[in-house]
């Protein structure tokens, strides 16, 4: 019986008919649709078309082979991640080095045991699944960020600064319980959407130049509160997927101060979430280094000096520990990543009238 | 020499091919079929690559027939296809059409098996979710 209702689709790719077959059969009986190709050539002619997740290819093929064939997907990646596995004989281990090196994600070797096949798909399946969320994600993100911020990537910094600090976070005795593998990646995907409720301020505001009034100002502090509501909505509709837990978290608690002065909810100490704790620091780091409408970047170290300062008051002590352990790596990716942009010295204001944080 | 295996072994590893096609007796018939059918076709090109001393031709042809046998858990046609492909760099063309012939007669076996009777002992309706 097949059972194709999987969207997954499967390229199988091997010049031995019989073989092919066998895999091609092997992939309905695990509900995925399947096409097979003779060698590689003909494969990347179907690979182009974007419609195959999975490509199960043999090495050794006339024409292209399988290590060529895998490089030409990893060269040509315009249709989204491409998950590939290689089929290789048992004792072929040049060939394993070969294929990982040239891009496969993971080998098999032939004749495969349609048991481990398809362990072997599922675990790709999960990485592709994996990766289509974070895409998303962050194409939403984008989206709510474009309005002031056209052309910056401050959303691909933020998640990366979050990344530091937790993993550096995640050694220190107190927080091993707390910051794992699955916390990190969820505090990477979902950071860029903390201000995703900027979707709700009106342009006079956002994008306004210079100083906020207080009427204003306190349009621009909803934010906070209308990207939590609605992504506290979400979460609950799916309690199981922790990443939206977290993502309501920063986006209603990012401008939490740790003295107690910070809004939606004037939440203080440990009673913000540490998620958001982490998010105030990379948030307000890279608004300090960078160009606004309404403020000049200030340089690296003007930002590490406003943020140690602020140390007790604005931020959690440990997370700003944290940050000047990590301050080498902040400047690199402030480099890496960093809009163009003259830094200033900075005016001598203080810095909760110096940046707008919102 | 030989390194193929003894020959009391079956010429079909029927429990193995079950398995390996996932208790489908009638993919397996069917695969068998169409192995006998283009072995002898897969048998001349590896004979003219032999005789016109087209080494990689011969090593390639003889790695996929290998790949291909043990799809189909033959395992003595796998040895034979193997040693061929180990030796096809050797000057010696009738050492190679001796291995080929040897090959020829596994193929041989095979189809007496194909045409005897069923080739699977599962049921044939056999398709089993894994
Ligand atoms: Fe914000």
């Amino acid at each position: 019986m097949n059972s194709t209702s999987k969207s997954l689709r499967v390229l199988v790719v091997d010049d031995d008919p019989i073989a092919a077959e066998t895999l091609a059969y092997a992939m309905s009986q695990f509900g995925y649709c399947s096409e097979v190709a003779g060698d590689g050539i003909e494969a990347l002619k179907h690979v182009r078309t974007g419609q195959f997740g999975i490509v199960i290819s043999d090495v050794e093929m006339p024409r292209m082979n399988g290590i060529e064939l895998c490089k030409e997907i990893r060269a040509r990646n315009a249709c989204g991640y491409t998950y590939v596995i290689l089929l290789t004989g048992r004792s072929d281990t040049d060939s394993i080095v070969e294929g990982l090196d040239a891009g496969a994600d993971d080998y098999i070797s032939k004749p495969f045991h349609p048991a481990e096949l398809q362990m072997r798909i599922r675990a790709g399946e999960r990485l592709l699944m994996q990766q289509s969320r974070e895409l998303m994600i962050f194409a939403m993100a984008k989206l709510a960020d474009s309005r002031d911020n056209e052309t910056g990537s401050h959303l691909e910094r933020i998640r990366e600064y979050c990344r530091l600090l937790c993993e550096e976070l995640s050694t220190w005795p107190q927080y091993q319980d707390v910051i794992d593998g699955i916390y990190i990646q969820s505090i990477y995907e979902t950071s860029p959407l903390h201000d995703i409720g900027k979707v709700a301020i009106p342009d006079r505001v956002l994008l306004k130049p210079g100083r906020l009034t207080p009427e204003e100002f306190a349009i621009m502090t909803q934010h906070a509160q209308i990207g939590g509501d609605t992504l506290r909505a979400v979460a609950e509709a799916y309690p199981e997927a922790v990443f939206l837990r977290m993502a309501y978290e920063i986006a209603m608690t990012h401008h939490e101060r740790w003295d107690g002065t910070g809004y939606p909810r004037g939440l203080s100490g440990e009673d913000i979430p540490l998620s958001g704790r982490i998010v105030a620091v990379a948030d307000v780091y890279d608004a300090l280094t960078s160009q606004r409408v309404y403020k000049p970047a200030y340089s690296h170290e003007k930002a590490v000096q406003i943020i140690r300062e602020s140390s007790g008051s604005h931020f959690d002590p440990a997370v700003v520990r944290a940050f000047l352990i990590l301050e080498d790596r902040f400047r690199e990716i402030n480099r890496e990543l960093g809009d163009v942009v003259g830094y200033t010295a900075g005016p001598s204001h203080l810095p909760g009238t110096a940046i707008r944080m919102a | 020499m030989t390194l193929s295996l003894p020959t009391h072994l079956p010429v079909v590893d029927h429990d193995e091919l079950h398995q390996r096609m996932m208790g489908n007796a009638l993919l397996a018939e069917r695969m068998l079929n169409k192995f006998v059918a283009t072995a002898p076709a897969e048998c001349d090109q590896l004979e003219s690559a032999i005789r016109i001393g087209d080494k990689s031709t011969v090593t390639s042809l003889a790695h996929r027939h290998k790949g291909t046998a043990k799809t189909l858990a033959t395992h003595r046609v796998a040895a034979a296809a193997s040693h061929l492909e180990e030796r096809a760099a050797t000057d010696s063309v009738s050492e190679l059409l001796a291995l080929l012939e040897e090959l020829r007669q596994l193929h041989q076996e095979v189809r007496d098996v194909v045409g005897g009777e069923s080739t699977c002992s599962a049921p044939e309706n056999g398709a089993q979710r894994p």
